[in-house]
């Protein structure tokens, strides 16, 4: 996403989404980490007995999780006050003791209509940041129903780069 | 019977893109013809993206002889810029910076069959469909690649459609939409009149579609050096609804003309 008007390059993307894109059952990326997002994220810690191959996974999962990444994508980079303060606090922030994590990983429970139905991810140090994340987050619809035999929530692992 | 081959791309008034344009394209982003153009009219049709680095197929007649090439999703705009048009078929390569949605998915080798349920709409149609979210189906397969890289489907598709993806069950691309196989003309006797027979004539729109087949698509794209996924498998639910899918993966596509 480019925001012409200050000449900066904010990119937010989701780091190889269809392959690194975590679901319960579904081993994407090296136990310890898995370890690490249960935790951080207040759930129950997985470990590797829980994942499986993600080759194995669906070609749909896939796909739908390459679509939520996107639409996260367009959601956060949106011209609106909410989008605009979050990237905001990402440029003024980032590097800094209070600000955001270069990775974060984000869980996602989509309904079956498409719209997000709630979304988790490690609390933010500044409160408001972490409220609009949140909002922004769950403010629209995916535009296609999640594969009915998915499971939830989805994990997916977003990078913050900043580039001036 | 009369039969004449009607593409479906659609004649627009152009002042709105061109302005949307004039504001959101970067400078040298596009084609243009050298000195000063003006742009008098525009056609419109579908397009829909292949990779994820935005490159779309659409058809040929609604990318060619154009000043400058718009593609508009979800209320953005952006220039794009014509890769390749096919000198064989009706198709069409176009790049834009980014990939917005998905990517479609041809099918490896499964091919589309006599009676194959379809589905194949113009972008602009398709908001109506997904606000439903239950379109399993709107063009059913005449005839299967017969016919000089086309497949010929029944459909109801209008003008605005050319260059949409044909979407089987799975969710793949089995087709580029063409255009329609024009008017055909019936006879039909008028006994209204006791004691008389007349005949009328009545001119009636064939739901006949040609669509550019997959694998000639996929060979188009590969001699232009264009990567894309080909996968079997189904990438959709069976129930679920081909418009959502057709929305991922489509947008329109805008040609301005002097």
């Amino acid at each position: 996403m480019y925001i012409t008007s200050t000449s900066v390059c904010f990119r937010w993307h989701v780091i190889a989404a269809s392959l690194f894109a975590l679901w319960p059952g579904l081993m994407l990326c090296e136990p310890g980490r898995g370890q690490e997002i249960g935790s951080g994220a207040g759930l129950a810690p997985t470990s590797a007995l829980n994942y499986r191959d993600p080759t194995q996974a669906p070609p749909s999962w896939a796909q739908f999780a390459k679509l939520v990444k996107y639409r996260f994508e367009t959601w956060i980079s949106a011209d609106e006050s909410v989008a605009n303060r979050f990237r905001a606090y990402v440029m003024e922030h980032s590097g800094k003791d209070d600000g955001p994590p270069s990775t974060l990983v984000v869980r996602a429970w989509l309904n079956p209509d498409g719209s997000v139905e709630r979304v988790s991810f490690p609390p933010l140090k500044d409160p408001q940041a972490d409220e609009d994340l949140h909002t922004i987050l769950r403010r629209g619809n995916v535009g296609e129903a999640p594969p009915p035999e998915m499971l939830q929530p989805l994990n997916l692992r977003f990078s913050l780069n900043l580039k001036k | 019977m009369c039969v004449v081959y009607v593409a479906l791309a659609a004649p627009l008034r152009a002042q709105s893109i061109v302005s949307a344009l004039a504001l959101r394209q970067p400078a040298g982003s596009v084609a243009r013809t050298a000195g000063s153009t003006i742009v008098t009219r525009m056609k419109s049709g579908t397009a829909f993206f292949v990779d994820d680095l935005g490159h779309m197929l659409t058809a040929r007649h609604v990318a060619d002889n154009c000043l400058r090439v718009a593609v508009a999703k979800e209320g953005h705009v952006v220039a794009a810029s014509v890769v390749a048009l096919s000198s064989e078929l009706d198709i069409a390569l176009l790049k834009v910076p980014k990939t917005l949605g998905l990517s479609a998915i041809f099918p490896h080798s499964v091919t589309a069959a006599g009676n194959d349920m379809m589905f194949a709409a113009a972008y602009d149609t398709l908001p109506s469909m997904t606000d439903h979210g239950d379109t399993l189906g709107n063009a059913t397969v005449v005839s299967s690649g017969s016919e000089a890289g086309y497949l010929a489907i029944e459909s109801d598709v209008t003008f605005g459609s050319s260059g949409a993806p044909v979407l089987d069950g799975r969710g793949l691309v089995q087709g580029v939409i063409s255009g329609r196989i024009g008017e055909v003309t019936l006879s039909i006797a008028n006994s209204a009149t006791i004691g008389e027979t007349s005949m009328s004539r009545l001119k009636v729109a064939s739901d006949r579609v040609l669509a550019v087949t997959a694998a000639r698509a996929k060979a188009f794209l590969a001699a232009n050096g264009i990567a894309i996924v080909e996968d079997d498998r189904p990438q959709i639910d069976p129930s679920s609804s081909r418009a959502n899918r057709a929305a991922s993966i489509s947008a329109r596509v805008t040609c301005l003309q002097n």
